[in-house]
């Protein structure tokens, strides 16, 4: 079995803090891996490191045998928070960004996703409970065609009903050749799902097979009933389409700022014509 | 109301307009830096500094045509008065005989703002990603104290090696007073350029080796 994430010799430190110390750590194709450990533990950091999005590091992180930053990110699909949005956007613009920049993105496969999540697509981005953003933020990570996916605390604080759609969905809608990282403190939320768990304590990796009686039986069959949403393609972002999706944002910006201009120039010219009867 | 209010009006607004839009193409420049939702984007950091730039480039473009655009629906409302002070304003800058001169230096001028508005977004971004790589190396306690105190060294640093690599610049635009001659100012953009050459590759280095994103 070819190995999804192999990490050798990784160091990370960060404000004069060692946040992960020698570790080395395989994943192999086609498992999903529960990242355990307390908070601040080094569960997200170990996540962005892989994703590529903290640097600094020392070591050795190979994604799907590839190597370069963008290749890595163009086989890992990171379930990150929305931050970079602006709140007021309504959640059609979002998945309209996912659709642009990640030739990977299945509007359809995210259209099922949504219906059986029932995200309402008309809402902003400042109207979504915490469920619902989590709901949407793991709908638009798996509607990517990854090789790997890091699932980073998909059920912090969020209610029973939600956790048993999301890890349903994560059952239903996950290649049957993808990895899959999810990280939680809790074992027994997810445990049902996972094939392995990786527990991160005092900087490094400590490493357990799940047992069978978690039912690992069970998730295989349920994935097995899901294994048709496969299509292979490999996600190379255009340039010219990220342009495009970062200009829309600017002239988003500078349009909002025509509105003043407008009204500014018109009620100054009102005055003027006021003033001169 | 004077009749050329309205076209005196929109210039007024256009100018407030551009320094806000200016700024706040900034801020949205730096934010993609340091953010996931763009980071994550399968491109190297190259191809996403490069796509960033320009998209910054292409709205003030954007937004150039549009004060344009209410500048000639603003001229409309008194079409005849508006046009004979600008053939008296052509007239008056441009003598008989040196029109070429006078072309050859309104492009020049056109050329160095947009060239100085791209070097100065560079600039901005070469400040805040130095800051940046540097802030993960400083204890996280009192960070916020000390993330200032970086900022204003490295904003010091930045002026003065500015300072001494601007010098020749400078130069050309006192010539520029004396001589009169507008190939400075293709001068001084070419210059402006070879700068935001050298800041934009460290730019690119900070982004592939050290600058990482805003962990929530």
């Amino acid at each position: 079995m070819t190995a999804a994430i192999e990490i050798k010799g990784l160091n990370y430190r960060k404000n004069m803090k060692p946040i992960l110390s020698n570790v080395d750590l395989t994943i192999d194709t086609g498992k999903i891996v529960g990242l355990l450990g307390e908070n601040g533990a080094g569960k997200t950091t170990l996540m962005r490191l892989i994703a590529g999005v903290a640097k600094g590091y020392k070591g050795q992180i190979n994604v799907a045998n590839e190597t370069g930053i963008a290749a890595k990110k163009a086989v890992v699909s990171f379930s990150e928070q929305l931050l970079g949005f602006n709140q007021n956007m309504k959640i059609e613009r979002i998945v309209g960004f996912y659709e642009d920049v990640y030739p990977d993105f299945s509007n359809d496969k995210y259209n099922q996703m949504a219906g059986f999540l029932q995200i309402d697509e008309d809402k902003k981005l400042s109207q979504l409970s915490k469920g619902m953003r989590e709901k949407l933020i793991i709908g638009l990570a798996l509607s990517r065609q990854a090789k790997v996916y890091l699932l980073d605390e998909p059920f912090a604080g969020i209610d029973s009903m939600s956790r048993k759609k999301i890890i349903n969905s994560i059952i239903r809608w996950k290649p049957e050749d993808a990895t899959i990282l999810v990280s939680d403190h809790y074992v027994s939320e997810i445990a049902s799902v996972l094939d392995e768990i990786v527990v991160i304590k005092d900087q490094t990796i400590l490493r357990k097979r799940v047992p069978k009686k978690f039912g690992k039986n069970l998730a295989k069959a349920l994935k097995n009933i899901m294994k048709k949403f496969m299509k292979g393609l490999r996600c190379m972002t255009n340039f010219g389409t990220l342009t495009n999706a970062l200009t829309r944002r600017k002239v988003q910006i500078i349009n909002h700022l025509l509105v003043i201009d407008i009204i500014a120039i018109l009620l100054t010219i009102l005055y003027e014509v006021i003033k001169g009867t | 109301m004077n009749v050329a209010d309205p076209l005196l009006i929109t210039t007024s607004y256009s100018v407030l307009v551009y320094m806000v839009a200016f700024v706040l193409v900034a801020r949205n420049n730096e934010q993609i830096y340091v953010n996931d939702s763009y980071r994550l984007v399968p491109i190297s950091d190259t191809g996403l500094y490069s796509a960033n730039l320009l998209s910054a480039f292409i709205s003030m473009l954007y937004l150039v045509f549009t004060q344009i655009a209410f500048g000639v629906i603003a001229a409309a409302m008194n079409f005849r008065e508006v046009f004979h002070a600008i053939m008296l304003f052509l007239k008056e800058s441009s003598p008989a005989g040196d029109k070429g001169a006078f072309i050859g230096a309104l492009f020049g001028f056109i050329l160095l703002m947009a060239v100085f508005a791209i070097f100065s977004w560079i600039s901005i971004s070469l400040v805040h990603l130095i800051t940046s790589a540097l802030t993960a190396f400083l204890p996280d306690s009192r960070s916020r104290l000390y993330r200032f105190i970086l900022y204003v060294i490295v904003i010091a640093a930045f002026i003065y090696i500015l300072s001494k690599i601007m010098n020749p610049i400078g130069d050309v635009f006192y010539g520029m007073a004396n001589e009169n001659s507008y190939y400075q100012l293709y001068l001084a953009s070419i210059s402006l350029l070879v700068v935001s050459g050298l800041e934009s590759a460290a730019n690119v280095y900070l982004l592939r080796a050290w600058v990482e994103t805003t962990n929530r």
